[in-house]
Formats: structure tokens, C-alpha cells, sequence
């Protein structure tokens, strides 16, 4: 495998980060203006999405290449983007369904940062089971009447665009009747509020109201009626980027563990555990790229993600009753474990995916 | 291929070279081989010749016909007549585990390998049925050891604790247990004949039997395999309450989780593999890895079909004894899981 395109991003990342960046990451955690400009001047020179073609911002690399690059940014902390659902969900769904339009209007602006987006998937009835949505959008002219309220909609505060799942068709069966909608959130009649959630660890996230609500048919993101695959296509992106941070958080909450020279036979077992969960979810997830790259049939992603979640979730808890010895929890450690719950409830709960997993990877009949 | 530039990583400092990929899936060359392999043991050892060997005994007689197929030259260097590397080798392995082969394959493979990294590579590797005995004190011409899988080996292979690897021809009579856990891996009693080769200490015990785990790793994989699919399939058919058992959650449930420890598994002993066959410093750490978690995929798989079959896996006549026994026998074998855990979590620390 080459790594001309590894030492040319490593080249990028050591002249546009600030000359203290590395080591200092977490300091740099809230400064807001390099995560902008990093983001921008990432796109720029291609490395955002060094996958994609040339003419949409990429660099045409193959697979295995552009997660190299991936791992090494993730590895030297590199700023975060602001939204990464925006670059990470939005902007492949558009690049893969949007029209001509679409794509001229917000792909470049999205992948650069500029555009902030929204998923508006989740409301109080429909959590896993996203096809039972009621919000409702009725078709009058060229326009849509949405009406409804969504619910645990990260970033919805501080982005203008929504992509937001909606019923146009209520005689349809359930996931039949569902559009995607491409949704200015300044829109008259909506109304954003921030939910407070349990800690600062836990990802922010807000719900949204929807009265009466004008979007045009243009904004209609595929098919009218087809945003149930809108909906699917969007949970199977950026599956690398989840086991690799997988991988990079365990790492992380191991590290104080990995540091004391007093653990006991117990616990060293558990660390080799956790250890081999670390291994397992980095060589699992290679073991995926080799086969997409190679066109073998891969089933692999499906349990990337439950493995993965639940191990952070192993990791953070221990990593707390490690350096609890003492009798006294440490907050740093604490809020790993409260930031690792969300993981096994978003984009598919750990009972959803193991349901899937045996239904469709490996045959076994659905319940009714 | 190697990129000696590569730094042995720790948990504190992975590296984006870790993303490569290629040795991790084998060559379609392999996987063709390996399939060719599948087909090939399931008609040699139908499970009726392998309940029959519960009453009689393990046979040599069809180890000559492996040979000659090629299975035991995989991951043999060329100039002992092999060809591919202990990851080409793991693919093979894996099919000897999933079919149960009741000859000495899997361990010959492994004590290949322990002489190969000991510098004791000969000319017979690919036609000797070997047996391999770590923590081996003061084996010598004349004393007896116990030998996992020992019934039919015809060489020994000893690592002592301090690293000392010798290669020993047999003494014809072995005695092979009496209860033994896996009538077609039996631990045997083996009385050492000539010391044939030796190497002094060198390297760790750990590197030296880092290829040696991973083989028995692979064959554990297998194992799993075998039960996890036989249990799916009584799943699509046995019907309780009006429905397919394998329609209900719980079942799925426990189902999905052995498929993710297998396939966690399989990918330690991937990673394992590719870094034996690359010289790379990981290697020792993740074969210990890869040992450990193999054989507590391969013990929850076969836990697992048993509760699924209800009492009838509980009877001789049903197949699921033989793949039961098979893992308990060799789950402990060059360490059993907590052991490599707590070796692959101190490898490398101040102790």
C-alpha cells in the first residue's frame, strides 16, 4: 500500500495546525475557529472525503488509502468537525439521490462546514421503530404542508438545514409512505428546543415542532414515497469512521488503566480482554475494508457496531473501577461511561442489531 | 510483505499503518484451496467415522492422502517443500477444526511451525505427524511426557520454560488415556526416543509458540463454526409453541453473540496470523490474543448448540458430543483464555 498519500496528509495536518496542536488536543477541543477552519481547509485540499471523485472535493483514492488517512487523523486528534452528521450522513444521501440542483446547492457548502445539518428521524412514538413516524407532510400545489415534531435531534439549534423524514402517504404500509424532505429550519411555523440532558457528557440534542410548516417539492430528497431508502443509505455511511473511533476511544480509556503497575491478576485479565475487544474491533473492521476492496460478500459491518459500543462501554466502566481504587469515582472517567451509553441506543439499539444479525446475516425467521 | 519501518505498537501508541489490510483476507488462491479443503474432510470424516473412533480408536490411515493433497505444506517455507504463509495456513486449519479431523493435522502444524522459529526446520516437516509439548523440564531420551493429540505422532517437539526447543523421535508404544476427553484428540503417554535436534534458549517462549497458538487459534475458530451453523440450522427447524425456535428473540440473541465472539475470533487470528507471517513485534502479543479468544468463541459455540438441542445433545448418537468434546480439549492447550489474557496484558509492562 502506498503512503505517499499518508506522508502528503501527515505534511497538511503539520503545517495547518497551530505548532502546540499535538498533545494538547483536548485543549483545543472548544476552540470553534480552528474546528471551522480545519474543516474548510480540509476540503479544500481533498482530504475531507479523499474518496470521493476530484470534482466533488476528493482525491479519488481507493478505500484502504482513504482510511489510512482516516485513521491517522483520528489518531493525531485532529479538530473535530462542528457537525459531523452534516458531512458524515447528509452529504453522501445528497451525493447519491439528490438532484443535479441539490447537489449544486449544498454539497459543497456542507462538506465545507458551512452548511450545518439536522436529522430529523427520532420522534416520542418512533425510536427504533422509525417506520411508526406520524409527522405528516400533505401535498398542496408545489409545495408540502409538514405538521409534527421530531425529538433527540442533535444540533437542531445551531443548524439551518433538516433533513427530515416525513408521512406523505398515510393508505401506505408503513415505510412506504415515507419522504425525506430537505428542510430550511428558518422556516416559519418551527420551533427548535434544547432538551438539558443528564450531563455535559451526554451529546446535546433537542426537539423540534412542526406547525403548518411550507416546504417546497423541490426540496424532496429522492423519490416522493422512497425516503425509506433515503433512510437506510444514511445508516450505512461512515460505518468506518464509527469503528474506528471505536477502536481510538477503548484505546483511550485504557490508557490510565494501561499506565498503573498495580493491577491485580483480575484485572489484568480484564485488560487483556479489553485488549483483545481493541484488536477485535480494529482487525474486524479491516478484515471489512479488505473485503468491500477485494468485492468479496461482506457481512461484517453488521456487528461492527454492536461489538464496538459495547465494548467502549466495557472499557469506560472498568477504566472508572480502576482509577476508583481508592474507594472515590473520578469524574473524567465517569463521564466516559455516561457519554459510552448513548452509543448502544443511536443508529440501530444493540437489541435492533442483533435482531438483524440473525435475520439477515444469518437466516433465522423474523418474529411474526 | 513487510514494512520493517513498523514499530511494535502498544495499546498507548497504535499507528495508521495498522490499517493494512491485504494479509488479513487470504489470496483467492487460498480460499479456493480452502473450500476444495472443506469438501474434501467432510467426506473423509463423515461424523459416523468419527463416533466409530469413539469405540475404536483414531486411525493413520488416511493422513498419507493429506499429505499428499498439500494440506500440511501450507505455511512451510519453500525450501522444505512448502509453499504460502502461516496466514494462507489459517485458512486450511480453520477446516480442519470445522470438520473435526481426527489426525494430529492441526498440532503437526503447529510443531512445524514452534522448530521453524526455532531454526530447526527439516526436510520431513510436511510428512511428519508431530506432537507438541510446551513447558517440557528436562526432557531427555528415555523420559515420558504427556502429549496432547499424542496417539499418532511419530516426533515431539519440547519447549522448555526457559525457551529450550528440542525435537525428539518416538519410542513406538504410546499409551493414550484412559477417560479421555476427545477420543480423536487424545492426550497420550509418550516415551521420548533420540534427541533428533535442539536450540538453545533464545527468543521468549511466547514468540517461539506465537505460530503454534495461532494454529490451535484457527482450529478453535472452526470448531465454533461447526456449532454455531448446526445450531442455526435446528434452529430453522425445530418448532415450538407453533413457530421456528430461531424465530424467537432469545434464541436470536444468544445466536448473534457467538457470531460476533466467532467472528471476533476470527479476526484476532487474521491479525495474528498476517503479523507471524510479517516478522512484526505485534505477532506475540496478538497470538496470545487470538488463542484466548478463539477458545472462548469455540466453548461458547459449543455451549451454546448444546442448550439449543435440548436433550437430544445430551446422547451419543447426536454429533454435538463430538465437537463439544473436541473444543474442552482444546481450549487449554498452549494456555487457556484467562491465562493469555492476563500474558497479552502484562506483555511488554514492568512486572
Amino acid at each position: 500500500m502506498s503512503n505517499d498519500h499518508l506522508a502528503e496528509y501527515r505534511a497538511f495536518l503539520d503545517r495547518v495546525l497551530p505548532a502546540d496542536y499535538d498533545g494538547n488536543a483536548r485543549e483545543f477541543r472548544t476552540d470553534q475557529k480552528l474546528r471551522r477552519e480545519f474543516q474548510a481547509a480540509s476540503f479544500d485540499e481533498g482530504w475531507l472525503v479523499p474518496e470521493w471523485p476530484r470534482d466533488l472535493g476528493g482525491r479519488d483514492l481507493e478505500l484502504p488509502e482513504a482510511l489510512a488517512i482516516r485513521i491517522e487523523g483520528a489518531l493525531r486528534r485532529a479538530p473535530r468537525q462542528m457537525c459531523i452528521q452534516a458531512t458524515g450522513v447528509v452529504a453522501p444521501a445528497i451525493r447519491a439521490l439528490g438532484t443535479p440542483e441539490q447537489k449544486e446547492r449544498y454539497l459543497r457548502p456542507t462538506l465545507r462546514g458551512e452548511a450545518w445539518w439536522a436529522l430529523g428521524m427520532s420522534e416520542p412514538g418512533a425510536g427504533s421503530d422509525l417506520a411508526g413516524l406520524r409527522t405528516t407532510a400533505v401535498r398542496r400545489g408545489d409545495e408540502f404542508i409538514v405538521n409534527g415534531q421530531k425529538i433527540w435531534t442533535t444540533q437542531a439549534d445551531e443548524s439551518r438545514w433538516c433533513t427530515l423524514y416525513v408521512r406523505t402517504d398515510p393508505d401506505k404500509p408503513r415505510h412506504r409512505g415515507i419522504t425525506c424532505l430537505l428542510v430550511d429550519l428558518d422556516t416559519p411555523g418551527i420551533d427548535v428546543r434544547r432538551i438539558e440532558t443528564a450531563g455535559d457528557a451526554v451529546e446535546a440534542f433537542c426537539e423540534v415542532f412542526f406547525d403548518n410548516v411550507v416546504v417546497p417539492v423541490e426540496n424532496v430528497l429522492g423519490e416522493i414515497d422512497g425516503g425509506w431508502i433515503v433512510a437506510m443509505s444514511a445508516l450505512e455511511h461512515e460505518r468506518d469512521m464509527i469503528w474506528i473511533n471505536n477502536w481510538l476511544e477503548l484505546q483511550r480509556a485504557l490508557a490510565p488503566v494501561v499506565a498503573r503497575d498495580d493491577l491485580a491478576p483480575h484485572q489484568l485479565e480484564r485488560l487483556g480482554r479489553l485488549m483483545g475487544d481493541m484488536e477485535g474491533i480494529r482487525l474486524t473492521g479491516l478484515r471489512s475494508v479488505a473485503n468491500r476492496a477485494l468485492g468479496i460478500p461482506d457481512a461484517l459491518p453488521g456487528i461492527l457496531k454492536v461489538f464496538g459500543s459495547e465494548a467502549v462501554q466495557r472499557g469506560a466502566a472498568f477504566s472508572l473501577e480502576v482509577v476508583s481504587a481508592d474507594g472515590l469515582a473520578r469524574s473524567e472517567q465517569f463521564d466516559e461511561v455516561l457519554e459510552s451509553f448513548a452509543a448502544t441506543i443511536y443508529g440501530g439499539t444493540s437489541e435492533v442489531q442483533r435482531n438483524i444479525i440473525a435475520e439477515r446475516i444469518l437466516g433465522l425467521p423474523k418474529e411474526g | 510483505m513487510t514494512d520493517s519501518t513498523v514499530e511494535a505498537s502498544t495499546p498507548a501508541s497504535p499507528s495508521a499503518e495498522e490499517a493494512a489490510w491485504s494479509s488479513l483476507v487470504p489470496s483467492e488462491e487460498i480460499r479456493e484451496f480452502a473450500a476444495t479443503a472443506r469438501e474434501q474432510f467432510a467426506t473423509l470424516f463423515p461424523s459416523s467415522v468419527l463416533h466409530a473412533m469413539h469405540h475404536d480408536g483414531p486411525r493413520a490411515d488416511a493422513w498419507d492422502g493429506v499429505v499428499e493433497q498439500g494440506y500440511t505444506s501450507i505455511g512451510l517455507p519453500e525450501e522444505f517443500g512448502g509453499l504460502g504463509t502461516v496466514a494462507d495456513l489459517v485458512a486450511v486449519l480453520e477446516e480442519a477444526g470445522r470438520a473435526l479431523v481426527p489426525l494430529p493435522l492441526t498440532v503437526s502444524a503447529a510443531a512445524a511451525q514452534t522448530l521453524l522459529a526455532a531454526g530447526l526446520g527439516h526436510g520431513d516437516l510436511a510428512s511428519t505427524r508431530t506432537g507438541l509439548v510446551p513447558r517440557a523440564s528436562a526432557a531427555a531420551p528415555g523420559s515420558t511426557v504427556s502429549v496432547f493429540d499424542g496417539a499418532l505422532v511419530d516426533e515431539i517437539v519440547t519447549v522448555s520454560p526457559d525457551g529450550e526447543v528440542s525435537r525428539f523421535a518416538v519410542v513406538a508404544e504410546r499409551r493414550v488415556e484412559d477417560r479421555a476427553i476427545d477420543p480423536t484428540r487424545a492426550t497420550a503417554e509418550v516415551t521420548l526416543g533420540e534427541r533428533l535436534a535442539s536450540a538453545p534458549p533464545g527468543a521468549p517462549v511466547d514468540d517461539l509458540l506465537a505460530a503454534a497458538r495461532v494454529c490451535v487459534a484457527a482450529d478453535l475458530v472452526g470448531v465454533g463454526a461447526l456449532s454455531l451453523q448446526a445450531g442455526i440450522e435446528h434452529a430453522l427447524v425445530r418448532e415450538q409453541f407453533g413457530r421456528l425456535i430461531g424465530s424467537f428473540q432469545s434464541i436470536k440473541h444468544l445466536i448473534a453473540d457467538t457470531h460476533v465472539g466467532l467472528e471476533r475470533a476470527r479476526s484476532l487470528v487474521a491479525g495474528a496470523a498476517a503479523a507471524v507471517a510479517d516478522g512484526s513485534p505485534n505477532a506475540r502479543r496478538l497470538s496470545l490474543l487470538a488463542k484466548a479468544g478463539s477458545a472462548e468463541a469455540a466453548l461458547r459455540a459449543t455451549n451454546l448448540r448444546t442448550q439449543l438441542l435440548g436433550a437430544m445433545g445430551l446422547t451419543f448418537e447426536s454429533d454435538n458430543h463430538l465437537a463439544v468434546r473436541r473444543a474442552q480439549q482444546t481450549a487449554p492447550f498452549l494456555g487457556g483464555a484467562a491465562d493469555l489474557y492476563v500474558r497479552a496484558a502484562s506483555d511488554g509492562r514492568p512486572s
